[in-house]
């Protein structure tokens, strides 16, 4: 029974210690300390454009919390290649659901196979980043032309990109007879084309086109001849961030989208027994 | 030679009537041909008795004992013809001792009835002849329904969900939503065995409370790792409940009430001698009390019905049907008075079924068993009152298992058949998915005693599977050492095996609050879920009251479905797959006087999920279990289950007619992650002109560090106290208790989209009654 009485003793004793050290902290904090130095950052970079455009904006420490602003905030890109630094400007503008968001632009254009980053700087120190590297020029060859009059046709292939371009136009600079001025008319392609090997490849109608060239100059079909000055196939590539827009990789604490888009012109000479065949008078030019 | 029954032959299928104690003498043809058998009973209740001590000795002075079985059952085999002194004790009950005259050749059955002792428990000395309890096995946990009643509980019933929350190694996330961790496994990952029917969701909504309250125990096993290659389909622990046979004498029951839980049991004789029916009733009240008793809502309603018949067929063989309904609803969060129940509430029901047959021919060392068994889940997660999710999961199952004893060698082996159908539903507007699944295999576990000192179980289990996945292949192996042979006061024991499952439960794991899970079997041609358990341990007895044991373990878990944290906060839950590592050290401590019990127990772990690669596979996408190819970072984290330290202080004194129990858990805080803030995403798709940077988007979240802090440690102090009355018909026990008498605000959930937080239950005093017939 003495036994059993000291037990208990050294046991109650060795209760309370525990419970008068032990977990007496409660409180619980889900924020981070650093949630100011994180941002939001959606935009792209669009080589056809000589201004750009990102919207940025700081965390909100609640669902349903208003929008912090972005005092003593500054955007800016650099040209990875040249180290070129470029400033951006802010504007406040307007969202579609009628509140304001924050927009910076930038007044350059980029340039094709360069990486260029983003970089936000808080109170002059540099928080937070995301870089895009716009696609380069693709390799590409147009076929010879086959079929009859409104099948008359050709294949131009787009090597090394996985599967349609963002956007693909072909593209013709006509001038009218014994007329310096050429007209350039784009017109647009909307068919899926065909994964090839390497590449992908779409059908130029060039005969079905040109009927839709003399309706856009508005030149009468059964009139004289148009020039063909220059044939191009216009093809919109968009950066490899577009593939992995749901889990992106390109940011360090920052959120969002950030992208590029890379614009190419690819042309090709024709033959002049096919220009002939399309109803054209060939003009060509080497480039 | 002094030899007893090996605890696992428990676990055989109610094997320990089968047990032959292995002499290693040499055996005449006349010993091998006799043996000695018998069925134990209570003469005051006719119940069975489970673990009685049955010790034969002969006039050479050799001792064999063993213990009866889950059937009341005892077996000696390999008998010397001659005069015996048979001896059956158990605690509370005068022992039997008879001189038997055992004629060559013959197999000699006996009916022995056990009377209850006048004296108090207390007071008893039982001779110490060791028995199954004692025996350590390595990730073996044995429970004895008395062992629940330590547990202060909110009401005068006891449960088994209670005592598991004490050991060590057994994790919970909260005290609501009835998920239960197991050294690192998650809840879907743990077997529970009802009679040998599994149920899938055995755990009621609040977390006191499982479907197996203590009065219908027999004795439950629980392995947090390293089980036998008689259990399979699950990777990371098997909790075995041997339900009790019931009364086949009188009539006995219990009723009781309390502000949490109202319960009815009654035992009745359906045949004199040989056929008892056991029925089990609970129905939660304190959805409907706590309002006025606690000033808050607890806005959870479970209840669960056990129905048990079994009986005796002829004195060798016996036949048993069990059956269990569980239903369980609530809003898990309740963050308000007046919480509407059919939003974000989760819902349950559980029905099982099994038949059970065990022969026992007179004339060889063998047992034979058959069981079938129906066992369905329907669960359901209701968002809003038109949104919700529902899940449906049934299985038929049929096993028959074979028992032999070949000298120092046991084989158990079996084979088994099992049906899984599945059936759910991602949203009200989703399209109804159904699968099934077939399987079928078999067992083998061996026992070899190699001597006094040394025991090795090697074992094996192979299943194959109608779709998803090749054969799997699980080979076990167990080693029991006694360095100072059988009355060695320090035992050691080790486990290894591998583990497979191929039906997966889907649950997400990153919401505390949602309990609602996906059973499927695993995608087509992708690894099913896998597990190397390794475990060590050793257990001491320092002094006749003082025991001590330590046990480390480790568990390698791999093709693990986790979900992937949605950046978009309306965002849907998909999974991809992780290698999971948890390692540990469990230390239990045992005080054992005669008034007076106390024990601690602390479990160190350590529980690491690794994402492998920068693309993980998708197995679960909204409306369709499939595979599909998403980026995620390679990462090693700590899943939101991983608990380092653990501490379970129990104390237990009665005096008299009083108990006073009172326990005091202590968890480290669990994981979870932090936030850096809200933003608006814009859809990328509309990106490709500046006008699209005028898109209002939609909410998403930044997350910091995937899991890197850890929520405040947990800690709950629970008292009650009991009294016991008797009655000239009738016992009574009145209860007393308090539930966090600290009144510790342990946090459950944390909403991190709107700050609210949940805690867990408050203080509670409670008041039960309980009425016997004893």
């Amino acid at each position: 029974m003495k036994r059993q009485k000291h037990i208990s003793f050294v046991f109650g004793a060795w209760c309370i210690a525990l419970l008068s050290v032990l977990g007496c902290e409660n409180v619980i904090s889900p924020l981070t300390d650093d949630a100011d130095k994180v941002f939001a950052i959606h935009g792209f970079l669009d080589m056809a454009a000589d201004t750009q455009f990102v919207r940025v904006s700081a965390l909100r420490s609640a669902v349903l919390a208003e929008e912090p602003g972005l005092e003593d905030v500054v955007v800016q890109s650099v040209d990875q290649n040249t180290l070129e630094v470029v400033e951006w400007s802010d504007s406040v503008i307007e969202l579609d659901d009628g509140t304001e968001g924050i927009l910076f632009f930038g007044l350059f254009t980029p340039i094709s196979d360069r990486t260029y980053e983003l970089q936000v700087l808080k109170d002059g120190i540099l928080v937070a980043t995301a870089n895009t590297t716009l696609p380069e020029t693709p390799p590409y060859f147009a076929s010879v032309p086959t079929g009859d009059t409104l099948q008359f046709s050709q294949s131009v292939v787009v090597e090394g990109i996985n599967g349609r371009p963002f956007e693909v136009a072909v593209q013709y600079e006509v001038s009218r007879p014994s007329e310096n001025p050429s007209e350039t008319v784009s017109i647009e392609y909307e068919q899926d084309g065909s994964n090839t090997l390497g590449g992908w490849q779409f059908e130029v109608f060039l005969k079905r086109d040109q009927f839709s060239v003399l309706r856009q100059v508005d030149w009468p079909i059964l009139g004289p001849q148009l020039e063909l000055r220059r044939v191009s196939a216009i093809v919109s590539l968009k950066s490899e961030e577009w593939d992995n827009a749901s889990s992106p990789d390109n940011f360090e604490n920052a959120h969002g989208f950030f992208g590029s888009i890379g614009r190419f012109e690819l042309p090709w000479i024709l033959a002049p027994a096919d220009v002939g065949k399309i109803g054209y008078v060939d003009r060509q030019e080497p480039f | 030679m002094f030899n007893i029954l090996r605890p696992h032959l428990k676990h055989l299928g109610t094997l320990a009537l089968l047990q032959l104690v292995l002499s290693g003498l040499s055996v005449d043809a006349q010993a091998q041909r006799t043996s000695l058998s018998g069925l134990i009973t209570s003469a005051n209740s006719g119940n069975l008795m489970v673990g009685a001590t049955v010790v034969l000795d002969d006039l050479s002075g050799e001792r064999r004992a063993v213990a009866t079985g889950t059937e009341g059952l005892f077996r000696f085999s390999r008998v010397h013809p001659g005069e015996h002194v048979l001896t059956v004790s158990f605690i509370g009950f005068t022992s039997w001792v008879d001189t038997l005259q055992i004629a060559p050749a013959t197999d000699q059955f006996l009916e022995i009835r056990l009377f209850e002792q006048e004296t108090e428990l207390e007071e008893l000395v039982v001779e110490t002849v060791r028995t199954v309890a004692d025996r350590y096995i390595a990730g073996l946990e044995t429970i004895a329904p008395s062992a629940l009643s330590r547990i202060p509980m909110p009401d005068v019933t006891y449960d088994l969900a209670g005592y598991l929350l004490t050991l060590p190694g057994f994790v919970s996330t909260g005290d609501r939503g009835g998920q239960l961790f197991v050294r690192g496994g998650t809840p879907t990952q743990n077997l529970v065995l009802l009679d040998g029917i599994p149920i899938y969701q055995p755990f009621h909504i609040v977390g006191f409370y499982s479907a197996f309250p203590a009065d219908i125990i027999s004795y439950s096993d629980v392995y947090a790792g390293g089980f036998g290659a008689r259990y399979g389909g699950r990777i990371s622990s098997v909790i075995d409940i041997i339900s009790r046979n019931g009364n086949k004498k009188k009539v006995e029951g219990a009723a009781t009430l309390a502000p949490f839980l109202t319960s009815l049991r009654v035992e009745l004789p359906v045949s004199d001698d040989d056929v008892s029916l056991t029925v089990s009733l609970r129905e939660s009240v304190i959805e409907r009390v706590a309002p006025e008793l606690l000033g808050q809502e607890l806005p959870f309603h479970f209840g669960d019905l056990f129905v048990k018949l079994h009986g005796f067929m002829t004195p060798t063989s016996s036949i048993s049907f069990t059956g269990l309904r569980t239903f369980d609803k609530g809003n898990i969060l309740a963050l308000e008075s007046g919480t509407d129940l059919d939003v974000r509430s989760s819902s349950w029901k559980n029905q099982a079924y099994g038949i059970r047959y065990l022969f026992l021919p007179p004339d060889y060392p063998a047992m034979f068993e058959f069981a079938a068994h129906f066992s369905g889940m329907e669960s359901e997660f209701r968002l809003t009152e038109e949104e919700f999710r529902s899940s449906q999961v049934q299985s038929f199952g049929l096993t028959m298992q074979f028992h032999y004893l070949l000298g120092d060698t046991q084989l158990h082996f079996g084979i088994f058949g099992n049906t899984n159908i599945f059936d759910y539903r991602l949203g009200a507007n989703q399209r109804a998915q159904r699968s099934s699944v077939t399987s079928g295999g078999g067992f083998a576990d061996t026992q070899f005693i190699l001597n006094d000192v040394l025991r090795i179980e090697p074992g094996i289990r192979f299943e194959s599977f109608s779709q998803g996945t090749s054969m799997s292949v699980g080979p076990r192996l167990r080693a029991i050492l006694l360095p100072w042979g059988s009355r060695s006061r320090h035992q050691f024991s080790a486990a290894w095996g591998r583990y497979h499952q191929q039906i997966i439960g889907l649950n997400n794991e990153q919401d505390v609050s949602e309990v609602f899970t996906i059973w499927a079997s695993s995608p087509q041609a992708q690894a099913v879920p896998e597990a190397t358990h390794v475990i060590a341990g050793w257990k001491g007895r320092l002094f006749p009251w003082l025991e001590l044991s330590a046990e480390g373990y480790r568990k390698w878990m791999k093709n693990l479905a986790f979900p992937v944290f949605s950046e978009s906060v309306d965002g849907s839950t998909r999974f991809t797959r992780v290698k999971g590592d948890a390692r540990g050290v469990d230390v239990k401590l045992d005080v054992n006087l005669p008034s007076l019990y106390m024990g601690a127990s602390y479990g160190l772990a350590e529980v690491t999920y690794t994402r492998e690669s920068g693309v993980g596979r998708t197995i679960l996408i909204p409306g369709v279990v499939t595979t599909a190819v998403i980026q995620e970072d390679a990462r090693t984290f700590f899943p939101p289950h991983d608990r380092r330290h653990q501490l379970n202080v129990l104390a237990q004194y009665e005096w008299g007619r009083n108990k006073l129990g009172m326990r005091w858990q202590f968890g480290s805080g669990l994981p979870f992650t932090k936030v850096n803030g809200y933003y608006q995403s814009l859809d990328s798709d509309k990106l490709t002109a500046p006008q699209g940077l005028t898109q209002s988007g939609s909410t998403f979240v930044s997350r910091s560090t995937l899991y890197g802090e850890r929520l405040p440690n947990y800690h709950r102090f629970d008292v009650s106290y009991e009294r016991r009355f008797t009655f000239e018909r009738i016992d009574a026990t009145l209860q007393l208790g308090v539930i966090n008498v600290l009144d510790r605000e342990n946090i459950f959930s944390y909403n991190i989209f709107t700050g609210d937080r949940v805690n867990q239950l408050p203080f509670i005093p409670s008041v039960g009654l309980k009425i016997e017939l004893p």
